[in-house]
């Protein structure tokens, strides 16, 4: 593979993150005053200071913080991706996830673990020393390889919690999301059997401790993916965790670039 | 490739691969504590979830709200649910949010409301339910009545059960 098609793919899966964020900012807009309204962010340590350093532009104006990062990512989304950009995009997220803190879910912190690591994805702008080039793209495919694994591992982690799970066992979980309020599309109603539920919660564990290991397998990858995709269209609809969805569909992306075998680790970290 | 580069490829594989073992025993043992910085950095930021966890589907939470005018009272409104369900009608992610918002602020407030004596700690709740009051029901209202309940499923079985009543 060309480190060119590397390239592309990289910018893709970044811009991708970038959009999505760019339409978290815009729905989550609209909830701020309430927000702060509710838990106000404040210092509380010199770390934070340094981590939430973005959110000074809050006690000036809110609005000020949500546009201007709302600008750099349309920006961003345009111009060539770069460490710059990439760095300050992952900051002023941390501190958009601090801000909105009593609303974050997984969506989150798997947006914000890829937006760490893609600060290490660019191949731009080349550094001025003595073999930079080929140390950038290693580096490159070092975060991306960093990044398949950390993704199999966050689906190994949720099918095992499950797996350990009485409830997901017997299928009880697919019931109470089923019948509770506030778990599911109020307008898709399905009465689904004891059976049913189990047959659907052995699915989802065998499905997510399968992508675990199997994602590395050449033959199974692109099985995995569609099915996935099928899965968190799913929770989107069923569930109404758009969010949670848009975001590990996009991260599926770093599946993508390899034709030959990803788990020969010489061809990710050697070319 | 310099004999240098393959030996700092060499040290990255192999950090790879403590990386991959210490996150593997975090997955295996999740009772592991949060004590340190490693392994709240672990758990909290480079292992995120699990998602859809057995304790966080167990309970659901309603808020109903009624009000007295002219000696009469409202039949409960539930503006929370009703965001909810209007987020799905209207594809409207802002009143999901919103919803989820107001959830965790009225379950945080009432919960921590003992009914027989009113502590100033939780006057923070009582100032909640007053501002939503104010914000989903009328200004002329003489009485006010909060329902708090409560919808558990496990093994098949749904219960609801009011948790609180509160009239102010």
């Amino acid at each position: 593979m060309s480190p060119q098609d590397n390239a592309r793919h990289i910018a893709l899966f970044c811009k991708a993150l970038y959009a999505f964020l760019l339409f978290k900012i815009l729905y989550l807009w609209p909830l701020v005053g309430d927000v702060l309204d509710y838990k106000p962010f404040t210092y509380n340590s010199n770390l934070g200071y340094l981590l939430f350093a973005p959110l000074v532009l809050t006690k000036i104006n809110t609005e000020l913080f949500l546009g201007g990062f709302a600008l750099l990512l349309v920006a961003s989304v345009i111009i060539r991706v770069n460490y710059i950009s990439a760095f300050i995009i992952c900051w002023f997220s941390i501190s958009l996830s601090r801000l909105f803190l009593p609303i974050i879910n997984g969506s989150d912190l798997v947006l914000n673990l890829f937006l760490i690591v893609a600060i290490a994805l660019p191949l731009y702008p080349k550094l001025p020393f003595k073999n930079s080039d080929q140390i950038q793209k290693v580096t490159s495919n070092v975060a991306l390889l960093f990044a398949q694994i950390q993704f199999a591992l966050i689906y190994l982690l949720s099918g095992y919690d499950k797996l350990l799970s009485a409830s997901w066992r017997s299928g009880a979980a697919i019931d109470s999301i089923n019948n509770l309020t506030f778990f599911h599309n109020p307008f898709i109603t399905f009465h689904l059997n004891e059976v049913v539920c189990i047959v659907l919660s052995w699915s989802v564990i065998v499905f997510e401790m399968g992508f675990g290991f199997l994602i590395w397998v050449k033959k199974f990858r692109i099985p995995l993916l569609v099915m996935g995709i099928l899965f968190h269209l799913v929770i989107a609809v069923v569930l109404g965790l758009v969010d949670f969805a848009l975001v590990m569909m996009i991260c599926y992306g770093v599946y993508l670039p390899f034709k030959k075998d990803m788990s020969d680790t010489d061809t990710v970290l050697i070319r | 490739m310099t004999f240098s580069m393959k030996k700092i490829l060499g040290v990255v594989v192999i950090l790879l691969a403590i990386h991959v073992f210490t996150s593997i025993i975090f997955i295996i043992f999740p009772s592991i504590p949060t004590n340190t910085v490693i392994t709240k950095g672990y758990k909290r930021y480079l292992l995120p979830g699990p998602f859809f966890t057995e304790s966080r589907i167990t309970d659901s939470y309603t808020l109903l709200l009624s009000w007295k005018a002219d000696s009469k009272w409202s039949p409960a409104i539930n503006p929370v649910l009703d965001n909810y369900t209007n987020s799905f009608s209207k594809l409207n992610l802002s009143l999901l949010v919103r919803s989820s918002l107001e959830r965790d602020m009225y379950e945080k407030a009432i919960l921590k409301i003992d009914t027989s004596s009113i502590a100033p700690s939780e006057m923070r709740g009582v100032q909640y339910l007053r501002s939503y009051m104010m914000r989903y029901g009328p200004s002329s209202a003489d009485s006010t009545k909060f329902l708090f309940v409560r919808s558990t499923t496990a093994n098949f079985e749904t219960s609801v059960d009011t948790v609180q009543t509160l009239t102010f």
